[in-house]
């Protein structure tokens, strides 16, 4: 049995504690990932995947409840020690990439090695790997508007992985896309499942591409109320993999 | 994140919103401009001053004078001067015996007394004059140029001579511009007395530095004035000369010496040699002024005005940084998002705080640098223009000033220093707004 790389019981998120207008968006998450998992989070929007993502990002606290990242518990560390648990241990794709706009891809791809205190040439050396590893190793030097909606977020996929995080946590990284592309982007995930042996989290509304996953949880109204295994993940990845 | 980091995001920063940057450092821009012209235009004034007391023998030279204590609640219509006896007079003797005493340093003993003034009549022409009993360096300390053959000594002094130097106009209209060296010339002083004198040299007269260019005298009715020694001169005319003795002489420091320190040295020195001890004072004796003491109160002065006028102009600095400030928030506002990505990678409060804070830091440093240039430039052209204008407002002091500008080192770096303070003060409220977003909020905001 492997060991859970996320471990959550019974997580409860409010906003507004105490006032009149509280509001309860998570009622009691109980989510385990193990590592090498690929999971996806569904849920039409106002269900609260994006703020079930946000805690598992560590981005934001459960105000209830245990989150265990890496045996580490979440709920009760700093705003500092978040910072540095998001920088080590999570790589983030969102969909509408969040890349700096004036800023070279390689530069880019180089952001958290920066905040990981990498020297200069180091951290280069190891972006230009990253970024031939999704195949955009001769756009290095392209800002992120001259680059195209796939190839953005294939940079971004690139900088999610640059401090060879513990989970990826993928946030719509299709939405912004075409469904050509999209399916691109898609492969480049299974690929960093299946070579790399990634733990990936994706949080998503489409049915579709969540059943090319491993594990599908679908989450209503702050519950997950469903989970089982994606009908296509076995003909994408194959080869007995999972 | 270390500081090199920083400060390359920031110049990328800069770079990329030219306009707005430099519109944020032009508060910067003026106030440290402002400052660095005064206290260049101040720092340029004050070695123009130095510059040109040295020129006209300034800070070399110590006057001296014979003194007699009058004392406060003096009731003129009584009071009498104490008569100054015959011992108490200052002879050649005692400027020798000075000099002998102080050979390393004392220059020259300058003595400069005149004994009438009138017509000569040569065989070959006649020149106004008026006689000087003088000694060696004379021509050195009132910017005068020997032309041919040679000034006074000492020697000419200590072995009474009877050897004079004359002007290049006394040789025009007297000599009929021939060369006068070697010939001897005949002087009648007041008294009726004939002086049979060998002329030895021959100086260039300068109106200016005689200080006569005012009299509109035509050239030749000019009286020049021909250089005797003392010794020579005094024991050779009446009385009425030398009632007083050496009332008044100029010592001129050798280079390196303190004028304002060896001036007391002076003043004791005379007490004790000449004196009995009693101070000038108290009775007769010999008193100083000195140029360096005068010039470091000048100095002084300019110095309070430069500053007092140098930390108004700071002022303007406050509100430079005010500016600051503001485009700090508003690009707080507009890298919201930027923020946002930032700490979702990773970036913790301090180092969202230390990119902003240095931001505004190498602004108001670059805003400081482009001031000292700008107030180095005015303070330049605007201390030339006022030498003109000086100059052309008088020609005597064409040659006395001696422009020369010279920016304050102290006040540049001050003010590079006081930028980066300004930077960092108005800075901070920004920097700190910045690191406080939390992350999901900052890349929610659209």
């Amino acid at each position: 049995m492997k060991t859970p790389v996320i471990d959550m019981t019974h997580i409860i998120k409010r906003y507004y504690e105490g006032q009149e207008n509280e509001l309860e968006i998570l009622h009691g998450i109980d989510l385990k990932v193990y590592e090498g998992e690929f999971v996806s989070v569904v849920g039409e929007s106002g269900s609260g995947k994006s703020t079930l993502m946000n805690i598992i990002g560590a981005l934001d606290r459960p105000t209830e409840g245990d989150y265990l990242l890496n045996g580490q518990n979440v709920g009760e560390l700093d705003d500092e020690s978040l910072s540095i648990i998001r920088n080590q241990k999570i790589g983030f794709v969102f969909q509408s990439f969040y890349l700096m706009p004036r800023i070279s891809a390689v530069r880019n791809v180089e952001v958290p090695l920066l905040y990981a205190g990498i020297s200069e040439k180091e951290r280069h050396r190891r972006a230009m790997e990253q970024l031939s590893m999704v195949g955009m190793e001769e756009r290095a030097d392209h800002k992120p508007s001259e680059l195209s909606g796939g190839q953005n977020q294939r940079v971004a996929i690139a900088r999610a992985m640059i401090n060879n995080p513990s989970i990826i946590l993928a946030d719509e990284p299709t939405g912004a896309l075409d469904s050509k592309t999209g399916h691109l982007v898609m492969d480049l995930f299974h690929k960093l499942h299946k070579e790399y042996h990634k733990t990936i989290v994706l949080i998503t509304h489409s049915q579709e591409l969540a059943e090319e996953t491993e594990r599908i949880l679908t989450i209503s109204d702050g519950m997950i109320i469903s989970e089982r295994r994606g009908k296509r993940f076995d003909e994408i990845e194959g080869e007995g993999k999972a | 994140m270390n500081t090199k980091e920083s400060i390359r995001l920031s110049l990328e920063n800069i770079r990329v919103n030219k306009m707005r940057s430099i519109l944020t450092m032009l508060g910067i821009i003026i106030g440290i401009s402002a400052v660095i012209t005064i206290t260049t235009i101040g720092n340029s004034l004050k070695s123009t001053i130095s510059k040109s007391m040295n020129s006209i023998g300034g800070v070399n030279s110590i006057t001296c004078y014979m003194t007699a204590d009058v004392p406060d609640d003096v009731d003129w219509e009584t009071f009498e001067y104490p008569e100054q006896t015959e011992e108490e007079n200052l002879t050649w003797t005692d400027m020798s015996g000075f000099m002998d005493a102080h050979p390393d340093e004392v220059e020259h003993v300058v003595i400069n007394s005149e004994f009438g003034s009138g017509k000569v009549t040569t065989d070959t022409g006649e020149a106004n004059v008026s006689l000087l009993g003088t000694s060696d360096g004379y021509l050195d300390m009132n910017n005068l140029k020997l032309i041919s053959g040679r000034e006074l000594k000492k020697q000419d002094n200590d072995e009474t001579k009877s050897v004079c130097v004359v002007s290049d106009l006394f040789v025009k209209y007297a000599c009929d511009g021939k060369n006068p060296l070697g010939k001897m010339i005949e002087l009648e002083v007041d008294g009726g007395n004939v002086l049979r004198v060998y002329v030895v040299g021959v100086y260039h007269y300068d109106a200016n530095a005689m200080g006569t260019a005012t009299s509109k005298k035509s050239e030749k009715e000019i009286a020049t004035g021909i250089l005797l020694p003392y010794t020579y001169i005094s024991d050779n005319s009446g009385d009425e000369y030398n009632s007083w003795g050496i009332d008044y002489f100029t010592i001129v420091t050798k280079d390196g010496i303190n004028a304002t320190d060896f001036a007391q040295e002076t003043k004791d020195y005379f007490k004790q040699a000449k004196y009995n001890g009693v101070d000038a004072s108290e009775a007769f004796g010999v008193d100083t002024y000195d140029m360096a003491s005068e010039l470091s109160e000048i100095t002084k002065i300019l110095d309070v005005v430069t500053i007092a006028i140098a930390i108004i102009a700071s002022i303007s600095l406050i509100v430079g940084g005010v500016g600051v400030m503001n485009i700090m928030l508003v690009s707080v506002v507009e890298r919201t998002r930027e923020i946002g990505i930032r700490k979702a990678l990773g970036a913790q409060k301090k180092n969202i705080h230390m990119q902003f804070l240095t931001e505004a830091t190498v602004i108001c440093l670059i805003g400081g640098l482009i001031g000292v240039v700008i107030g180095v430039f005015n303070g330049f052209l605007l201390s030339v223009i006022g030498g003109q204008v000086i100059t052309n407002m008088d020609a005597e002091m064409k040659s006395m000033i001696q422009l020369s500008v010279s920016p304050s080192i102290p006040a540049i770096l001050i003010s590079l220093v006081f930028s980066v303070l300004v930077g960092v003060i108005f800075g901070s409220y920004p920097a700190k707004r910045a690191a406080a977003l939390s992350p999901i909020e900052a890349l929610r905001y659209e």
